[in-house]
């Protein structure tokens, strides 16, 4: 009997049995065609695999070496050298061979490796056009891959092609467009400051800092006081005052002051913290005077902020809370605050461990043991 | 009447069994979507990014340990190794009799140092603290406190002593990946909703490389019993877990390796102190706490492989693990029954709490019934020899169906074995699975069941570690501790006085 004839009867055979065995028969041949497909997905993926680990095996260490030739010996070279040297380890200056090239850059830029150099590698392989075509694919894998490779190599001349999908639909690649245009745009890179949808992650923040940060370096950070005064945004009024810290922004102690007054708890205390980084004493008295109407997020500003203002003038004032508070994290912090308060307020912090005894003085030993590194 | 009963109970089976396997086929195709996505946007840049940012959280690693003087050196190393800008370890010895305490208090030069302990949830009697003199292990403390009988009384005392919003659970046992905590941070930072737990996918360490606590070189186990145990272990997580992270339905986030936020953590009362499925029970009080308090919320999984565990190396190891767990899966229906269909309770209470009673509870107890009733009506002549065989290789057929999807996965993922022998070695696994070990383990869920039912002690800590020093080493080693020195053991109420009462582990009611 030949095959087609054993599988014609074998049909026929199946039609006669009830309906379950006939669906368990045909779910049973997907399941077992399916196990082959995927068997033989898993050997494909694998061959691939194995064929671009040699490949890096081969090349990578060669790529290295060159670039690191180029850009940290006094060795000369022009683009078409580069482009020559590069053809001759990879053999194909493709897709592939450009992703090794780029990640090794990263990998460089990432170590703190600089070099003036780095712009004549990215201009002799074609690196600029090769990271637009990444912006122009389908994947959102690889457009994500454009977007922070452009950045740490530090390339801003993408307004466009991020411009593009500062818009998407899909949330995940808008975001992210927005957030790098502050590093990637040669042109307004604040522009979507004022676009923002919803509260910032705090991943946004990450990225958002790490851009400021870059535009810091570059000198053309702006105030960034105008924002936190308009801005109905409270997610990212927060952290724009987080970064008015960080940046030392002066001439801002008006819109601080008036925040101390905002809705918000959080951007209260926010603020009360910046007015510490930027060591505003003349405000000390003032936040004295919220500190018992304030909820504790706030109070916890308040008590590291005069510790950071350091004036001499508010030590009674930090005994007489570390005395009152119930909060056990409140009372380390205070408990802190005293013992770093100059040297009087070392000598405080000694009579209070004179004068106090249970769970109150291990607190204080505990704030005091440099053992325990994270109070 | 015997003969419509039969036909009633075969109809049941093929519709419970052809719903689970339309189940599992609904979450392969989540777990790849949500796999995707993750590889769409997350990149090994972020973790350079989050190292060099001064606004990464910090985070307090959190590991107990009972009786690990085998392993505990070379795991508190793997865990001081982490690679972030912002964290504490702290291990928290749960009253060991062994050595565990001298040896960590000799390798990383510990004192007693005061310490401010504030129990924000309850716990068994903390006695001190030990913090290092060198430099080196400043990150590290160690609480010792006296034996709560439970993990999750471990893990109390460690959240009550931690100083950061985020913490991660593992155990001492456990090798974690360098990048750990880079990875799991990511989808809490990311994510606009308030993700409470964060989970990523273990695997044995059985055949691993590992170099002063780091994993070197990762390869399947060797042993057969490890083998599927990591052939389950990735269909748990990759499949299982990654597919209901799509519509932010994870059951659980296991105890080896999780991320939490920890004021909700604290919020909903921490740990049940007597539970022995503390991980679930734990995930399932968060869920209900956010839900009570009408907040949004997320729980997130990746699908990397961040932890290697010591797989049981024999029978008697695995049965005295899946015996515990089991147990645990049934406090943790006692406990939290009023979610179970309960509308109330959204998506945890209509789809993750049912499927999982359905299909992983009640499915030991219906294969049991199924193998007797195949026997009783083998006796009596009733089996349909024709289309009997057919059935059985449906379920298999499907077995390794579902085994080769997840191979698949984990390849997209991360090409995590070196050679295409070992991903051949785990995929011929699948053919024996069905066959050898998924028995084993109806067997051993059901001896939990019992276990609970008839109020049996279980001890945490009843794992015996072999270690990670070479083999000649390891020919002493294996008597450290078999369950009977758990010391100070709960002596677990029967499931009936459990029922009678609403005890202190019931979670928060609804408010309505």
């Amino acid at each position: 009997m030949s095959f087609i004839e054993w599988f014609l009867s074998f049909i026929y055979k199946i039609k006669t049995f009830p309906l379950i065995i006939q669906i368990t028969i045909v779910l049973t041949l997907v399941f077992i065609i399916s196990s082959l497909a995927l068997m033989i997905t898993i050997w494909t993926i694998r061959r691939r695999y194995n064929r671009i680990q040699k490949k890096l095996e081969e090349t990578l260490p060669e790529i290295k070496k060159l670039f690191e030739d180029i850009l940290f010996t006094n060795k000369i070279y022009t683009e078409s050298e580069i482009y020559k040297n590069f053809e001759d380890i990879v053999e194909d200056v493709n897709k592939e061979s450009l992703d090794i090239a780029v990640n090794v850059l990263v990998d460089f830029k990432n170590d703190d490796r600089e070099s003036e150099n780095y712009e004549l590698i990215i201009s002799a392989l074609g690196i600029i056009e090769h990271l637009e075509r990444k912006f122009d694919s389908r994947l959102n894998s690889e457009k994500m891959d454009a977007f922070q490779e452009a950045f740490v190599l530090n390339l801003n001349k993408f307004d466009a092609k991020v411009l593009r999908y500062a818009y998407s639909k899909n949330r995940r690649i808008r975001s992210e467009a927005r957030n790098s245009y502050l590093a990637l745009s040669s042109n307004d890179p604040y522009r979507f400051f004022d676009e923002f949808e919803g509260d910032i992650t705090k991943w946004d923040e990450i990225e958002l800092m790490q851009y400021l940060k870059l535009q810091n370096e570059r000198g053309n950070l702006e105030g960034l006081g105008k924002w936190i005064n308009y801005s109905k945004n409270d997610s990212l009024v927060i952290f724009l005052i987080k970064m008015v810290g960080h940046f030392q922004q002066k001439g801002i102690e008006e819109i601080l002051i008036e925040k101390l007054e905002d809705d918000n708890a959080k951007v209260r205390a926010e603020a009360i913290t910046t007015l510490g980084e930027l060591n505003i004493r003349e405000t000390e008295q003032t936040l004295i005077d919220r500190y018992y109407t304030e909820p504790e997020i706030c109070q916890v500003a308040i008590v590291k902020t005069i510790q950071r203002f350091n004036s001499g003038k508010s030590l009674r004032f930090l005994q007489e809370i570390f005395t009152e508070s119930n909060n056990t994290d409140t009372k380390k912090i205070i408990a802190e605050s005293i013992l770093n308060y100059s040297y009087e307020g070392r000598i405080a912090f000694q009579n209070l461990k004179n004068s106090l005894k249970g769970f109150d003085l291990t607190i204080l030993k505990h704030v005091e043991t440099p053992l325990i590194k994270y109070k | 009447m015997f003969e419509i009963f039969v036909k009633v109970y075969e109809y049941f089976i093929f519709f419970y069994a052809t719903s689970l396997i339309l189940s599992y086929i609904v979450l392969a195709i989540f777990s790849f979507i949500a796999i995707n996505r993750y590889k769409s946007y997350n990149t090994d840049i972020d973790d350079e990014e989050l190292i060099n940012s001064d606004l990464a959280p910090g985070i307090s690693v959190i590991a107990p340990a009972y009786n690990e003087e085998k392993t505990i050196i070379v795991n508190v190393k793997s865990l001081l190794t982490l690679n972030y800008p912002k964290f504490e370890v702290i291990i928290v010895n749960d009253g060991s009799k062994d050595k565990t305490l001298d040896l960590l208090t000799e390798e990383f030069e510990l004192v007693e140092a005061p310490f401010a302990y504030v129990e924000k949830i309850k716990t068994k009697p903390y006695k001190r603290t030990f913090k290092s003199t060198n430099p080196k292990y400043d990150i590290l403390t160690v609480i010792d406190k006296e034996n709560g009988g439970t993990k999750a009384d471990a893990f109390n005392a460690g959240l009550n002593a931690s100083v950061f919003p985020y913490y991660l659970n593992t155990d001492v046992d456990c090798i974690l990946a360098r990048n750990t905590l880079t990875k799991m941070i990511k989808p809490i930072l990311s994510d606009k909703k308030r993700v409470i737990a964060v989970g990523a996918t273990l695997r044995m360490s059985n055949n691993c490389d590992i170099e002063d606590g780091v994993i070197t070189r990762v390869r399947p186990p060797k042993a057969l019993i490890p083998r599927f145990q990591e052939l389950e272990y990735i269909r748990s997580y990759l499949l299982g877990k990654m597919g209901w992270e799509l519509i932010n339905s994870v059951p659980n986030v296991s105890g080896g390796l999780g991320m939490f936020d920890k004021e909700i953590a604290i919020k909903a009362g921490g740990y049940g102190a007597d539970s022995h499925a503390e991980d679930m029970d734990m995930m399932t009080r968060m869920a209900a706490h956010m839900m009570n308090n009408r907040l949004d919320y997320k729980i997130g999984y990746i699908p990397l492989s961040c932890c290697w565990t010591e797989g049981p190396p024999n029978l008697q190891i695995l049965s005295r693990q899946r015996t515990r767990w089991a147990s645990g899966l049934f406090q943790m229906f006692t406990d939290h029954r009023k979610i179970l269909f309960n509308p109330n309770y959204k998506r945890l209470g209509l789809i993750t709490f049912p499927y999982i009673f359905i299909y992983e509870f009640l499915a030991p107890i219906i294969e049991a019934f199924g193998i007797l009733f195949s026997i009783f009506l083998l006796f009596y002549g009733y089996v349909n020899w024709s289309f009997a065989p057919l059935i059985l290789l449906y379920s298999y057929t499907f077995a390794i169906m579902i085994s080769s999807v997840v191979i698949i996965w984990d390849q997209m993922t991360f090409k995590y074995y070196n050679t295409t022998r070992e991903v051949i070695s785990l995929f011929l696994t699948a053919f024996i699975e069905p066959i050898l070990y998924h028995p084993l383990i109806m067997f051993f869920s059901l001896k939990g069941y019992y276990s609970f039912i008839t109020s049996r002690e279980l001890a945490w800590g009843t794992m015996t570690r072999q270690g990670f020093e070479k083999e000649d080493n390891k020919k002493d080693g294996g008597k450290k501790n078999d369950g009977k020195n758990s010391g100070d053991k709960n002596k677990k109420k029967s499931i009936f006085n459990k029922l009678k009462n609403n005890d202190s582990n019931e979670i928060e009611p609804i408010k309505t």
